[in-house]
């Protein structure tokens, strides 16, 4: 197991390189002149060839490129994050602000998933191919088919239309106004949940099926115990497993969904950060946002890995 | 890598049984799966309409009618026009053609070099199997709409740049699944004959694991059409997608949203275009996939998911 | 109107003025109308609280997009007079009244010799700075130093406006004296000094960080407000300075400003919702149910900012042709070019000076010459023939249309693309890409038509003819000379006389008729929107965002 778990964590540290390596490079070739966003436009029309090489070696741009990374790679190691271009704002405060935002919605969007997916999940399988099953099947391929984006700007015109509301348009962090602070990750932390309920409805659904065939269900029927006792004592405790772990890796799509879906809602999440700073070119936020999100990823699935370990005694890592 | 002892190996060996005609299969399939029939019928249908744009399409995409600008459904336009008057059924139409050949090019380009690379990967194992993983532990890591609309910017806005960009995040997925389905299959008897007769290893993976690859091929292509359409729309939606003039389902709904309350016809059909036919897509997949393999479901669903089990 | 600087009667006393505000308020298509008053300043305006006005409250106040720094000197753009104009004054300003009449700010009065070659400006005493220091004529030196001779790495726009300027001298610490190399129209130095963009700051500030303040989110200003706290991208809290200069004010105790992009549905939503009181730069939908709510007060002004495309005179051989460029000025119908667009922004028809300036071609006038008339018929016959008279009745093939990804520019490219087929047979391939990637390609030249928007920094016909159409103007993507033009326009930087000005621009909007630098789409304006209960302020009159940003006056009732 500590074999394992240390061979993990090498490969993260390198997938999380090849990250920082990829985002670096995409970065620096990407077209595109972050001093426009810097200067204005009109400032940037009248800037001289020179003021340009003195504001990019301002910026640390000029260095040459191994040299620049490898000042990243040294500053994220000293706990540095750096700074956005323009307003010398750092990207920690950047996170720590707006992060717990992203955070919060990535749970409500796990609980709602678990609330409105397993139910629907284990309803299908009591009756596998009936009616109830086609509408929740039905129903959950249209969840994930519905771009959330879209769903999410048609709500919120809904909204302002026929009750005249919009979510808070600051952060309110939870600790400091609950209710404002439910108001603003309220639409995204739905629209992600029920595409992820969808996912778990039909995860359930199959483990279920799948459970309920093998060897030890039968027993309990044959015993005479009623359809639902089985399926509630027997059948979900060891089909719930692969559900559980199915949320981990789906808390990495949340947080990739919500890049398009904050956007949609006008949330000040981080995901429209990285958007926003894609666009505006602030390299030195995106590498840094990317690399954040990168780390998520790989943590949890570690956890995933781990999680299966412990929750199913068949596992064994070798 | 972690191995779970109790999971059924996946494979990928199609139902046994009588063999009709082509269509008797239809219609045995179709029975068994209506839903995914309809989808089935839906996508084809997507697929002529989206064939056929120039001889559905009641005008012109591109053309704009200035004395008709802004209009809702109408008996001339039923779907309406847009800001510069080009009729919004048209453009759908058209954008169907757009936006799956965006979909469908970049799915088969980024599955087919996923599974090509996921079968070398199951086959030769060791070092060349290690790197790989880690290569596409890295693509998985970043948060696909992120990668996608990075690559799609740095090798300049276009067609071709979207396609390219959607393929990439599409690489892993079919590089993890189509590995553990050929490291199954490596184990096979008659793979194992194969090697100790002294096939090469190119031959034996083109002959025997390649076949055998197929089917979980076709469902993970016919799934990820759905996540590609959607991806390519969330790229017009940011802004990255395919220029215009040329329509696509996501730069409709972009250039829909120029004011705040964008005309809804505008806003609505292209992102029902959108929805119906990913719908019909996973329908499709769905069913093929418990066609093809009942107890593939739950871990395939996983590795859909995550990609990251096995 | 026509009064000048040193007169030292009022031009506008309080009953003309209520009359104005009062007929202004009636609605946009007056405002539209209202002639330019030139060179008016009144000495003795200084900014005065309503006698009926009530004090304290919280106005929240949503304007363009967080600034991209924090140097209001070296910015170009609303995202910083916006949010930091009310934490500072400058030397003049416009009157928050009608926003065009220029009243002392932090000079008490001004002088101007008979020669027109020296301003001297007597400031205020006993002005204070947020952090306690005593405001100098020293400060004035500095601030206007830098900005006509920018330190190293540092680019301010206005800086040409003061190119005449040769020496700043400090007289006492109350005095300063502004003294020029040649003369130039009062309109124009008067324009200059009342310029937002020209706060003043501290000298020791400038000295602290090596003239620089691109990233000091907080230097002292002597303004009626004063810097709280910030969230990028979202809100900038101001409080009430206790200790400002002019007594009574401000009214209000606290200002909260929100960051939107203009012309967003978000922006749109928050003022819809009620969660801001005021809101500038709205969409037009948004604007026209404003005007229809009960409660609610909306109202359009003029902007500075032009939409055109440029068309490439160095890579291309047939748009060096000025016939052709000509043809395709003609082809353009612009009023349908505004109705494109009339749910996204507010949009006007104009040519190569602002419609809206008094020395402009009057919009009546204009509306009758080919390219902006309604029927475009005749235009467009007169345009073929100049494009067969050219060589090209065929038409032109694959140009390289680069388009700026906002809105506006894409519909407008696409409509533009199809103008240009139907009426000229020139075909062009459509290049969206973002801002930053824009000014990049405009700049290297590496386009054959390009859309986009540019602002001037000054109300005056001598600053475009220099920024955007001038030889080595740093706004000529499309890199157009015309010797006669550019003689005609540094005469007209030196005329002093008004209405030898006025007829010399008309002579060079000739000049740009026939050879145009660039194409004109259309101008701007501004949809303003705000709940009754803001009072004090209403823009109907304003020409532009950028002079009268400072929220002094303004009450909540």
């Amino acid at each position: 197991m500590r074999k394992y778990l240390a061979r993990r964590a090498v490969y993260a540290v390198v997938t999380l390189l090849g990250v920082s390596l990829s985002i670096f490079v995409i970065l620096r070739v990407l077209p595109g002149d972050p001093l426009v966003a810097i200067l204005g436009v009109e400032g940037h029309a009248r800037m001289t060839k020179e003021d340009r090489v003195r504001i990019m070696a301002d910026l640390g741009l000029s260095a040459p490129l191994p040299v620049q990374y490898a000042r990243w790679l040294r500053d994220i190691g000293a706990g540095e994050l750096g700074k956005s271009f323009f307003r010398g704002d750092t990207v920690a405060e950047l996170i720590a602000h707006r992060g717990p935002i992203t955070a919060e919605i990535a749970v409500l969007a796990l609980i709602v998933s678990w609330i409105v997916g397993l139910p629907v999940g284990i309803l299908s399988a009591f009756k596998p191919n009936s009616m109830p099953d086609g509408v929740a099947r039905t129903l959950s391929v249209l969840f994930i088919a519905i771009p959330g984006f879209w769903l999410g700007m048609l709500i919120v015109l809904a909204l302002l239309f026929w009750f005249g509301w919009k979510s808070p348009i600051i952060i309110v962090h939870v600790w400091q106004d609950p209710w404002q602070n439910l108001q603003i990750v309220m639409g995204p932390g739905i629209v992600l949940g029920l595409a992820q309920g969808a996912y778990i409805a039909r995860m359930s659904r199959s483990c279920l099926l799948e459970v309920i065939s093998e060897d030890f269900v039968r027993t309990a029927r044959a015993k005479g115990l009623r359809e639902g006792l089985v399926v509630m004592r027997h059948a979900l405790p060891n089909a719930l497993l692969p559900v559980i772990t199915i949320s981990g890796v789906l808390l990495g799509f949340v947080l990739g969904g919500s890049v398009a879906v904050e956007t949609a809602f006008g949330v000040p999440g981080l995901g429209r950060s990285l958007v926003t700073a894609v666009i505006e070119r602030d390299i030195i936020v995106v590498q840094n946002l990317v690399l954040l999100y990168a780390v998520i990823f790989v943590v949890v699935n570690v956890l995933v890995d781990l999680s299966y370990a412990w929750l199913d005694p068949r596992i064994r890592y070798s | 890598m972690a191995v779970r002892a109790a999971e059924p190996p996946v494979t990928a060996v199609p139902d046994a049984g009588p063999r009709g005609s082509v269509l008797g299969e239809l219609v045995r399939f179709s029975r068994r799966n209506t839903l995914a029939a309809i989808g089935g019928l839906v996508g084809v249908l997507t697929i002529v309409v989206a064939l056929a744009a120039p001889l559905l399409a009641p005008y012109d995409p591109l053309k704009a009618d200035f004395r008709h600008m802004n209009k809702p459904p109408n008996a001339q336009h039923v779907l309406g026009t847009d800001q510069v008057g080009r009729d919004t059924l048209s453009r759908v139409i058209y954008g169907a053609r757009t936006s799956l050949f965006v979909a469908f090019s970049a799915v088969i380009l980024g599955t087919t070099v996923g599974s090509l690379w996921g079968v070398a990967c199951g086959y030769l194992r060791g070092r060349f199997d290690l790197v790989s993983q880690r290569i596409m532990e890295i693509l998985q890591a970043f948060p696909d709409l992120i990668l996608a609309m990075a690559i799609s910017m740095a090798i300049g806005t276009g067609l071709q740049a979207v396609i390219f960009a959607i393929a990439i995040t599409r690489i892993p997925f079919g590089g993890r699944v189509i590995r553990s389905v050929a490291l199954s299959i490596r184990e096979m008897p008659y793979v194992e004959a194969g090697r100790a007769s002294g096939g090469s290893a190119l031959r034996i993976m083109v002959f025997h694991v390649l076949p055998q690859c197929i089917a979980p091929y076709l469902v993970l292509a016919t799934t990820h059409l759905g996540v590609a359409i959607v991806i390519e729309a969330a790229l017009g939606f940011l802004g990255v997608g395919v220029p215009p003039p040329t329509p696509t389902w996501g730069n409709m709904l972009a250039d829909s949203i120029t004011a705040l309350v964008p005309p809804w016809w505008l806003a609505f059909f292209p992102g029902l275009a959108i929805t119906l036919t990913v719908l019909a897509f996973n329908l499709l997949g769905d069913g093929i996939r418990d066609t093809l393999d009942p107890r593939l479901s739950p871990a395939f669903l996983r590795m859909m998911a995550g990609g990251r089990r096995r | 109107m026509s009064d000048h600087a040193s007169d030292p009667k009022p031009t506008v006393d309080r009953r003309t003025f209520l009359k104005r505000v009062g007929a202004a308020g009636a609605g946009a298509a007056i405002a539209a109308r209202l002639p330019f008053p030139g060179p008016a300043a009144a000495q003795d305006a200084t900014v005065r609280p309503d006698p009926a006005a009530k004090r304290g409250g919280t106005l929240r106040y949503a304007v363009h997009n967080a600034p991209a720094h924090f140097d209001v000197h070296q910015s170009g753009t609303v995202a910083n007079i916006g949010p930091q104009s009310p934490m500072y004054d400058t030397l003049l300003r416009r009157s928050p009244k009608d926003g065009q009449t220029i009243i002392p700010d932090l000079a008490q009065r001004w002088e101007i010799s008979p020669d027109n070659k020296k301003y001297t400006f007597h400031l205020r005493k006993g002005v204070k700075f947020h952090d306690g220091a005593d405001f100098t004529a020293d400060d004035v030196k500095a601030t206007y130093d830098r900005i006509k001779n920018p330190p190293k790495g540092v680019v301010i726009p206005r800086t040409p406006l003061f190119a005449t300027v040769s020496d700043i001298v400090v007289v006492n610490p109350h005095t300063i004296e502004f003294r020029m190399s040649e003369p130039r129209p009062k309109a124009y130095m008067l324009g200059a000094f009342a310029s937002g963009w020209n706060i003043i700051v501290r000298k020791k500030t400038l000295d602290d960080n090596q003239g620089n303040l691109r990233q000091v989110m907080n230097y002292p200003g002597t303004g009626p407000f004063r810097h709280v706290s910030r969230k990028d991208k979202e809100i900038w809290i101001m409080e009430r300075n206790p200790d400002y200069w002019n007594k009574g004010l401000p009214l209000v105790d606290k200002l909260e400003i929100y960051h939107f992009l203009p012309f967003t549905p978000e922006l749109g939503a928050a003022m819809l919702s009620g969660r801001v009181d005021y809101a500038r730069l709205l969409d037009p939908v948004t604007w026209r149910k404003a005007k229809e709510m009960p409660g609610v007060t909306a109202a359009n002004f003029n902007q500075s900012v032009i939409q055109a495309f440029w068309t490439n005179t160095q890579k291309n051989k047939a748009l060096a042709d000025p016939k052709v460029r000509r043809a395709i000025h003609l082809a353009m119908d612009r009023h349908t070019l505004v109705e494109v667009v009339k749910d996204t922004a507010p949009m006007q028809v104009g040519g190569f000076v602002y419609p809206f300036h008094e020395m402009s071609t009057p919009r009546a006038e204009l509306e009758k010459k080919l390219g902006y008339q309604r029927d475009i018929k005749p235009a467009v016959q007169e345009a073929r023939r100049l494009m067969k008279e050219a060589g090209y009745a065929g038409g032109l093939k694959n140009l390289d249309f680069v388009v700026r990804d906002i809105p506006t520019f894409k519909l407008w490219a696409v409509a533009i693309q199809a103008m240009l087929k139907e009426h000229l047979n020139i075909e062009s391939n459509l290049r969206v890409v973002q801002t930053s990637v824009w000014f990049d390609e405009a700049q290297a030249g590496s386009f054959d038509l390009a859309i986009s928007a540019i602002v001037s920094t000054l109300m005056d016909p001598s600053d475009i003819f220099s920024a955007w159409y001038g030889k080595d103007g740093p706004q000529n993507y499309s890199r157009w000379t015309n010797p006669v033009f550019h003689d005609l326009a540094s005469q007209i930087e030196r005329e002093v006389d008004d209405a030898k000005r006025r007829t010399m621009v008309r002579k060079a909007e000739d000049i740009l008729e026939n050879d145009p630098p660039l194409i004109p789409v259309a101008y701007e304006q501004i949809y303003d929107a705000w709940y009754n209960k803001v009072k004090g302020q209403n823009p109907s009159t304003f020409f532009g965002i950028y002079d009268v940003v400072r929220w002094d006056n303004v009450w909540l009732g």
